[in-house]
């Protein structure tokens, strides 16, 4: 394989481009049938993901690809280095992670930023702000389910 | 602008949030209450969410959960043990648990007719009518049946607990069926199952004794100890190992308990010695594990204090001390629990005066401590 097969160009929403190993861009499985498909050329346009958070997302497979005898990280500081990447995103950072790890299909990544914005989100007001969710039961209705659930874990 | 988030991928967030702080959103939206009920997020939820570990503490009538702070042992810090609160277990004491759900035995106007199985963070409930040949039984164990692709099917053992032999009056409920039938596929020769180390241990689904082997028997005595397992998902026993160099005899104070729901806990306390020694398993425990290793977490000398066999303890492994409880008859033949924190080479005995949800009453059970993991699953 030529130097030139082995890279390949990922073009964000906003027109960034991003020149990486193909074994890191592969993780991903949309890029993955992409190529398989040979639909693409040697640039693969990713339409719903910004350039700022595609930054991310590389920094994410490159740390996770295997590369030539680079794969050998212990899997415990691979854990750490998890921790420390999603740890100062901000919540539309991590939304925006979560719907390209969606949208790209990266199983560990998508593991990774849904079980972050798990971890953040402690009120109950922040998680219906974080999802977006109103409360759509009647006063009775509520009222109703709460008495129904009252239990010992709360304080 | 925050995104918007399909629902599937609400899902994915709220399958990793921990059972009881799901159960807080369950009241404020339509559709995160529906998950309550749907079987393939809870599949999902047991098998993602990060685990909650708590402590159950039974004190006859009444269940509280609580918080065990055991952090400050090494630095002479007293531990701290937080009453959470009292479970809505109305009229029902509890007898064994399993993956967060609770079975109970009602005592109010049907004394003993009913079991009830209960899981206290999805509210579901069911009642189940005990038989008039197994109305007197005392120990009941949850298990599961492993269906590597559904959900697990779950059934309940019982037996007389009083019948010299157990094997007699073996029973099996099954939840799918909703019916008891005879289980009569045991009669071995060559062991037995004591009347006071009946009430079992249930861990991945299985129940575990501690049991006798009758072949070398001294005056009806054994001194060849070994881990008796209830298999649920094949419906036989199976003898497994104890540790090699404790001293587990017929004579000796020998209990199970379970760490973090993953690990069983040995304590075994000599009756001619003062000491008592609490073993682990090396590793953790699934529903298939048969090869049991153990090892020795802390030997202490515990005075003249002896525990019986209806003790119970927990285990913090990480600051390699457990919590004992069991009951002492004191000089006016009241009965009293006592308390104590035991680790290596140290032992102190708890006031438990001082907290009135935790004070137990004379006269009744002591109190009885189960870990216990929240989860969402559904039966």
């Amino acid at each position: 394989m030529s130097k030139s097969e082995k890279k390949i160009v990922l073009k964000s929403l906003d027109n960034e481009a991003f020149e990486v190993e193909k074994a890191v861009a592969l993780q991903s499985q949309t890029i993955w049938v992409m190529c398989e498909d040979k639909c693409v050329g040697n640039e693969i346009p990713l339409e719903n993901v910004t350039g700022q958070i595609l930054a991310k997302v590389i920094d994410y497979c490159k740390k996770h690809a295997v590369v030539d005898g680079d794969g050998d990280e212990s899997s415990e500081e691979l854990k750490n280095w998890d921790t420390e990447f999603t740890k100062n995103m901000d919540q539309s950072t991590l939304f925006n992670m979560i719907l390209a790890a969606n949208y790209l299909n990266i199983k560990s990544l998508l593991n990774l930023t849904c079980q972050a914005v798990a971890d953040k989100t402690k009120t109950i007001d922040e998680f219906h702000t974080f999802l977006n969710i109103e409360n759509n039961f009647t006063p009775e209705e509520e009222a109703q389910i709460c008495q129904e659930n009252l239990w010992a874990f709360d304080d | 602008m925050m995104s918007i988030l399909s629902e599937d991928l609400v899902e994915e967030i709220l399958s990793r949030v921990p059972a009881t702080s799901l159960k807080k959103l369950r009241c404020t939206c339509k559709q995160w209450n529906s998950l309550f009920n749907d079987h393939r997020f809870s599949k999902k939820h047991f098998e993602r969410a990060p685990k909650e570990f708590l402590v159950l503490m039974r004190f006859t009538f009444k269940v509280y959960s609580a918080i065990f702070d055991l952090r400050g042992i090494r630095s002479k810090i007293d531990p701290s043990i937080e009453v959470k609160g009292e479970f809505g277990l109305l009229g029902s004491s509890l007898i064994s648990h399993c993956n967060g759900l609770l079975l109970c035995r009602e005592r109010t106007m049907d004394y003993g007719r009913k079991l009830r199985v209960y899981n206290p963070c999805t509210g579901q409930t069911r009642s189940i009518d005990l038989r008039t040949d197994n109305r007197k039984f005392e120990w009941f164990s949850l298990g599961y049946k492993n269906n590597k692709s559904s959900s697990a099917s779950y059934k309940i053992l019982t037996f007389d607990c009083c019948a010299d032999n157990f094997f007699a009056e073996l029973q099996i409920y099954e939840f799918s069926s909703n019916s008891w039938r005879i289980f009569d596929d045991v009669n071995p020769d060559d062991w037995r199952l004591p009347l006071r180390r009946r009430r079992g241990v249930s861990l991945k689904g299985n129940t575990y004794w501690i049991a006798s082997d009758t072949r070398n028997a001294y005056h009806g005595f054994c001194c060849d100890i070994f881990l008796l397992k209830f298999d649920f998902t094949e419906e036989r026993f199976q003898r497994l190992c104890l540790p090699l160099n404790c001293d587990a005899c017929d004579f000796n104070t020998m209990v199970l308990s379970t760490v973090r729901e993953e690990k069983l806990a040995f304590l075994v306390q000599s009756e001619f010695e003062s000491t008592m020694e609490i073993w682990l398993t090396k590793k953790i425990i699934f529903d298939m594990s048969n090869d049991m290793s153990w090892r020795k977490l802390f030997r202490v000398d515990l005075g003249y204090n002896m525990f019986k066999n209806s003790m119970s303890f927990m285990v913090d492994e990480e600051n390699k001390v457990a919590v004992c409880c069991d009951r002492d008859k004191g000089d006016d033949y009241r009965t009293t629990s006592r308390m104590f924190i035991v680790g290596e080479d140290k032992f102190r005995q708890m006031d438990l005066s001082g907290d009135s949800a935790i004070r137990p009453t004379p006269w009744v059970s002591e109190p009885y401590f189960l870990s216990y993991v929240p989860s969402l699953i559904q039966f």
